[in-house]
């Protein structure tokens, strides 16, 4: 074929040209270390990088989400855990006031220590979360769970618990309310206590044995019930580790597919770099052959 | 006898002469563009008739013609002006994927940090730094469908301006063609028809220029007129008057330059299927394939996001226990053209977050916190087959599907191109080592006939010794 001389210039130029645009493009693929620089690297890919991040970011999300939970589950379970110890040694001083031998003076003495045990209950039943929350108002986080009121103590709060999104399909309850734990059945906890406080105020102790046989079996369903919200609370806590676990494995999965779609494999890209660059030295030196020929070097 | 000698050796003189300059004209245009080589035609001159038979009188140059395929020229066209759209349709086209580029930069990590910070009011409804950073990180998200909304209106604006520089651009090629064409005629005349080679290559130079404008047909008159039409047929130049065509907004939006006609009484617009080709037609195809399904999908999104979420946001409860208003406002209910421009966050005071699902004054009731983040997952676009994410990850495939389909189809294009350049510089184009092989030969010839005159001078010389 005939071969203009243009032709012979265009023709070297574009083969360079060419050679030198894959070059640049590795060049920018091993700069970055990305094998997507724009989704038309891979569409596909690039779209399903996107959701993958979205899954990877609401993971990392629920996980906030847990440690959130668990803190609050916690507080819940060491305030319940107290609550538990308090009602126990209630419970024992119950038992020894039942002693016939006690005077008036020493049951008075005995009524005020109950008092101080009553109010640290009332403390415990009005504990804040370290956002100033109250634990166990349901709903209504900045109302006093429980009030001292001529009545009596009275719950304030509703009968709503808390949720937190701890997975993608699991919302979490984190908070008790104050009813549920301090008045089962409609039998408050502070009313059995005042009732026996009352009873071991009264001068000569007449109706005390029957008062502490009454104070014991209420504590005792009192007792039963926190601890059985407390193993609740417990096993929401162990519920929370065990997505925690699930949690992180998750994200491992999804930062690798993310990767695998993503990130470039070096070793291919370096490979390729150095074939495209003998490539270009080539087409240089076949170029700078070619154009050195003429006729009329030699006229 | 010896005078005829001298006369076929001046004969050889002069057409070794022209043949030199021809040559060397090729010589000096090797590289102009568009040029096409020039070979001086030789034949014998009539010969002399007498009893001894037909005697030789030498040679004449019968023309200077270019060497020139019509065929190959209108195939190299199409190519140019095919390769011009694809390469203008991807060179725009490939702004957009730039924009939406990874996962860590266009929408993505604005629509995440915006729902993490809706989770973490979720967790924690009566935080007040927890209810501002997700009004903050609203606003970050509006803001970025603003600055993608911005970076495409840029793109519009660029192909305005380009459509009218390509507009001027045609009309200015349509005048100088139509100027040639008269020019041709006049010089062609005057020199009794031979050809005026290097107007020729000119007209088809602006001709080549133009298909890389918009598509070209040229059909060629009997008077030597080209008579130019562009797209699909609409005529641009006829004979010596070339129509002016100008860039005019559009009836239903002004912010969207199209091409008309200038008539007699007024403009005809000219439909975009009629401007097919060339990087006009790149830029139009852009524009109505590309940009505006971008920019929609862009819109139908952001509406989306302000609708799904102000509707679960007025079914809650502030922390007044005040019902909730809009959370997003700006964009039209019932229409979303325009939504990523105008898509605002509608509140500024983070206790109007609408976290309760009740009015009870529970500052800790976080279920309706809870649905809104729950948004962010559910199928709520493009007829509850699409969650946010997901239809932003269409988009972002369309885009790069379309932008590595433009780019294979544009390489291609382009190596067909190459192809029938190829093939019309190989009948057309210069070859410096054939004129110098010519010079060379022509150099003999202009030597030899100075020779044969010499001979007949000395014929001459030695009869006057007689």
């Amino acid at each position: 074929m005939r071969v203009s001389t243009s032709t012979l210039y265009d023709q070297g130029t574009r083969s360079m040209l060419q050679q030198q645009d894959s070059l640049f493009r590795l060049q920018q693929h091993l700069s970055t270390g990305k094998r997507i620089m724009t989704p038309s690297d891979d569409p596909i890919g690039a779209a399903r990088a996107h959701e993958l991040a979205q899954s990877l970011s609401l993971n990392t999300q629920y996980a906030d989400n847990r440690y959130r939970a668990a803190d609050s589950l916690q507080q819940v379970d060491s305030t319940l855990g107290s609550v538990s110890n308090l009602i126990q040694s209630v419970r024992t001083m119950a038992v020894a006031a039942g002693n016939p031998a006690f005077s008036d003076s020493e049951r008075k003495m005995m009524a005020v220590e109950l008092r101080g045990h009553f109010d640290e209950l009332l403390g415990l039943a009005n504990t804040r979360d370290e956002q100033g929350n109250y634990l166990f108002s349901g709903f209504k986080g900045n109302t006093r769970p429980f009030e001292q009121t001529a009545n009596g103590v009275e719950y304030k709060g509703d009968q709503e618990q808390r949720l937190i999104q701890v997975s993608s399909s699991r919302q979490l309850p984190v908070s008790e309310t104050g009813d549920a734990i301090f008045e089962p059945g409609g039998l408050s906890l502070f009313q059995t206590i005042e009732d026996f406080i009352d009873e071991l105020e009264t001068p000569g102790g007449a109706a005390l044995s029957g008062a502490v046989s009454t104070a014991l079996q209420d504590l005792d369903i009192a007792l039963d019930n926190v601890l059985a919200k407390r193993a609740a609370v417990g096993s929401r806590l162990q519920e929370v580790d065990a997505l925690q676990q699930i949690g992180e494995d998750t994200a491992i999965q999804y930062q690798q597919s993310l990767s695998r779609l993503q990130d470039l494999d070096f070793a291919q890209a370096i490979s390729d770099m150095t074939r495209q660059q003998a490539l270009l030295e080539a087409a240089q030196k076949t170029f700078t052959r070619v154009s050195g020929l003429s006729l009329f070097n030699l006229i | 006898m010896a005078n005829g000698i001298m006369n076929v050796g001046v004969s050889g003189l002069r057409a070794a002469q022209v043949a030199l300059l021809t040559t060397s004209h090729n010589i000096s245009n090797a590289t102009t563009p568009g040029y096409n080589r020039q070979q001086a035609i030789q034949s014998a001159s009539t010969p002399l008739a007498n009893s001894d038979g037909f005697i030789g009188r030498g040679v004449q140059i019968t023309t200077v013609q270019r060497i020139y395929n019509q065929h190959l020229v209108s195939q190299s066209l199409q190519a140019q002006s095919q390769s011009s759209q694809l390469d203008s349709h991807y060179n725009e086209i490939k702004q957009i994927d730039n924009l939406l580029a990874d996962t860590t930069s266009g929408l993505t990590p604005a629509l995440h940090n915006f729902f993490n910070a809706v989770q973490d009011v979720a967790s924690n409804p009566a935080s007040i730094s927890s209810r501002q950073a997700m009004l903050s990180n609203a606003e970050a998200l509006t803001a970025r469908f603003q600055q993608m909304d911005q970076r495409l209106s840029e793109m519009r604006e660029g192909v305005n301006s380009q459509i009218t520089g390509s507009v001027t651009e045609i009309n200015s090629l349509a005048q100088q063609i139509a100027g040639l064409n008269m020019n041709i005629q006049a010089v062609e005349s005057s020199a009794n028809g031979q050809p005026a080679n290097d107007l020729l290559d000119q007209r088809d130079a602006l001709v080549r220029d133009l298909s890389r404008i918009i598509n070209v047909d040229v059909v060629r008159q009997n008077n030597g007129h080209y008579n130019v039409f562009i797209g699909n047929g609409q005529s641009l130049v006829v004979g010596s008057s070339a129509m002016t065509l100008k860039a005019v907004p559009s009836s239903s939006d002004p912010q969207r330059l199209v091409v008309a006609m200038d008539q007699q009484g007024g403009e005809i617009v000219l439909p975009e299927h009629q401007l097919q080709g060339g990087s006009l037609g790149g830029l139009l195809a852009f524009r109505s394939e590309t940009l505006d399904s971008v920019q929609n999908s862009f819109d139908q999104l952001a509406w989306g996001i302000a609708d799904t979420f102000n509707t679960q946001h007025q079914v809650g409860f502030d922390l007044q226990s005040v019902a909730g208003s809009n959370f997003f406002e700006g964009t039209d209910p019932s229409d979303p053209s325009q939504a990523a421009r105008n898509i605002r966050v509608a509140i500024s005071d983070p206790a109007k977050i609408a976290a309760a699902d009740n009015n009870d004054g529970g500052v800790t009731n976080n279920i309706n916190a809870l649905k809104l983040a729950g948004l962010q997952t559910e199928n709520t676009l493009q007829g509850g087959t699409a969650s946010y994410q997901s239809a932003y990850a269409r988009l972002v495939s369309q885009v790069g599907n379309k932008t590595r389909e433009l780019e294979v189809t544009s390489k291609a294009q382009e190596s067909m191109l190459n192809q029938t350049d190829q093939a019309l510089q190989s009948l057309s184009g210069v070859n410096l080592e054939e004129e110098a092989a010519n010079l060379l030969r022509y150099q003999q010839m202009f030597q030899a006939s100075s020779k044969v005159i010499e001979i007949g001078n000395s014929l001459f010389d030695s009869l006057l010794r007689i």
